[in-house]
């Protein structure tokens, strides 16, 4: 078997044949959402929760829209989020604006000032030595306003964002500041850091924007009420990836309960079946056992619990199945977004639990 | 198999992007790097590389990278690890155990999640109990370690990449090299 398909880290494209819808279809209701003109949205959510992915759903969701134009960006593979400015910020939505319309579908050939034009097309601002933003602002609404006149049909432009959730925090809330100084011409959805939308400090930029999570998929019946059409959906994405002349029946016990032990993050679902797969290849074995599985699920474990510091396990613990409100902010936000906590929406209500794979080893059957 | 040389083949074999290796003594990390030389798969570049912009323009080249500042370099991927999802062979990032590096990882959650379940610390796997670990060996191949290493020595065994691991193994568990 080529364990190496299931690529646990790679999101999937818009369109790509591998994806799979999930049970609540957070990308097409975010398309929905945006169509209606109800953002912008800041998308959040748990790592590898799938929020590039449906970033790439809804991008592709509001392309079949006539009257809209949808463009997605991984601001990170460009830039180093880690030391971006506003001017890098601009120049990167910009210039993949300007190249994306002149693609071979769109052929739009924009009129832009030579000066603006220049600047978009050119080196990244920081790298120049360029911190001032505003001629990128200009050089970025020129783009638009051009792109609007040009495409006549098209008379909304969406950007859709990926990669500021990797800024630090003070560097992404000027992006997102930027972003929502320019969101009268475009409708943008952007991904953040959980430290963004959470605590009192950022009622301001709340009362702004929407907040849309994409929490991990419910796997057991305390998770919510779609509990099986999540291990469902992870078995799909399971079965998309290996292709079809894989056995897949011969994995199902396996698959539900690395299912269960993900806490239902896609991508932790994934890590599992393929470490599963790598150490069944090491002992030369076609099929992975119960064993192979057990050591997979000891490296995940041994990796969350080095993130773990002292008094993570007795506040989690303590707060399992509740709000996890009584749990320090910044404690609360470190474990939110490293999926240690974990938070799912049952029966209206958000609640919290420690991730399956930080309690005793029982607790999986438990769970299950 | 969870022992250390199974847990590196399987990092090195994997076709994750990033791994992460952890080591407890500069002494133990040459180790780590000649064995993972050893392990490689087949016909494939092994790069030792200090700098990500040195492992960069190498997707099909398994990386040792050991940078002398590991807290920056950490931080550093964590802003441009999108730069290497398409790498074919992964890039092993050294980090010493109880160092900055680790450290400034906690604070890296998308970094450190792409590394869950690929990380290494050998001398963790490593503590092991020996004589039942001798015995389970001795279960799966008919020999004892010593018994197996000079057979291995004798080229009386296969040069299967299980067989690696064994004798690797049989070195571990006491067998004379």
């Amino acid at each position: 078997m080529d364990w190496k398909a299931l690529a646990p880290h790679k999101p999937l494209e818009g369109g790509d044949p591998l994806h799979v819808p999930r049970p609540l279809g957070d990308g097409r209701r975010l398309a929905s959402m945006m169509r209606a003109g109800l953002g912008p949205f800041a998308v959040a959510g748990p790592v590898g929760s799938g929020k590039s992915t449906e970033i790439a759903t809804a991008t592709t969701e509001l392309n079949l829209d006539t009257e809209l134009f949808a463009v997605d960006l991984s601001l990170d593979q460009f830039l180093n989020m880690r030391e971006i400015t506003g001017a890098d910020l601009l120049w990167a939505i910009g210039g993949s604006l300007f190249e994306v319309v002149a693609r071979p579908h769109l052929q739009l050939q924009l009129e832009l000032p030579d000066e603006e034009r220049s600047r978009l097309t050119g080196k990244c601002p920081s790298h120049q030595g360029h911190l001032e933003s505003g001629p990128y602002r200009d050089a970025f609404l020129a783009v638009v306003r051009e792109f609007k006149k040009k495409a006549l049909s098209k008379s909304q432009v969406a950007i859709l964002l990926d990669g500021l959730e990797k800024c630090p925090e003070e560097k992404a809330r000027i992006a997102v500041r930027t972003f929502l100084s320019l969101r009268d011409e475009v409708e943008f959805a952007f991904v953040v850091p959980p430290s963004l939308v959470i605590g009192p400090a950022n009622v301001e930029l709340l009362s702004e924007l929407r907040v849309f999570p994409i929490r991990p998929v419910p796997v057991i019946e305390k998770q919510g009420a779609h509990w099986k059409e999540g291990r469902q959906f992870l078995a799909d994405i399971f079965r998309r990836r290996m292709g079809k002349d894989t056995n897949v029946e011969a994995l199902a016990p396996l698959m539900e309960t690395a299912a269960i032990s993900s806490g239902g993050l896609p991508r932790t679902f994934l890590q599992l079946m393929r470490d599963m797969g790598g150490y069944a290849t090491v002992a030369n074995r076609e099929l992975p056992t119960r064993e192979d599985l057990d050591n997979a699920m000891r490296d995940q474990a041994d990796s969350l619990r080095r993130l773990l510091r002292d008094g993570d396990m007795q506040v989690m613990q303590a707060a399992d199945g509740s709000d996890g409100l009584e749990i320090p902010i910044e404690r609360r936000v470190r474990l939110l977004t490293h999926g240690l906590l974990l938070e799912n929406e049952v029966e209206d209500r958000v609640i919290v639990r420690m991730h399956p794979l930080l309690g005793p080893p029982d607790w999986i059957s438990l769970y299950a | 198999m969870r022992d250390a040389s199974g847990a590196l083949w399987k990092l090195a074999h994997t076709k994750t992007p990033i791994g992460l290796v952890i080591y407890s003594d500069y002494e133990q990390r040459n180790e780590l790097i000649t064995e993972l030389e050893l392990l490689a798969p087949s016909g494939i570049q092994v790069l030792r590389a200090t700098t990500l912009d040195e492992a960069r323009p190498h997707p099909r080249a398994l990386v040792l990278l050991t940078p002398p500042d590991e807290g920056a370099t950490v931080l550093e991927l964590d802003g441009r690890r999108e730069q290497f999802v398409d790498r074919q062979v992964p890039l092993l990032l050294f980090l010493l155990r109880g160092g900055e590096g680790l450290r400034v990882l906690a604070d890296a959650p998308g970094l450190a999640s792409w590394l869950n379940g690929s990380e290494v610390e050998p001398e963790r796997l490593q503590n092991i109990d020996g004589a039942a670990e001798i015995k389970t060996f001795i279960e799966r191949t008919g020999k004892s370690p010593e018994a197996w290493l000079a057979a291995y020595e004798a080229g009386e065994i296969s040069e299967t990449f299980e067989n690696i691991l064994l004798t690797h193994r049989a070195r571990l568990l006491g067998g004379t090299p």
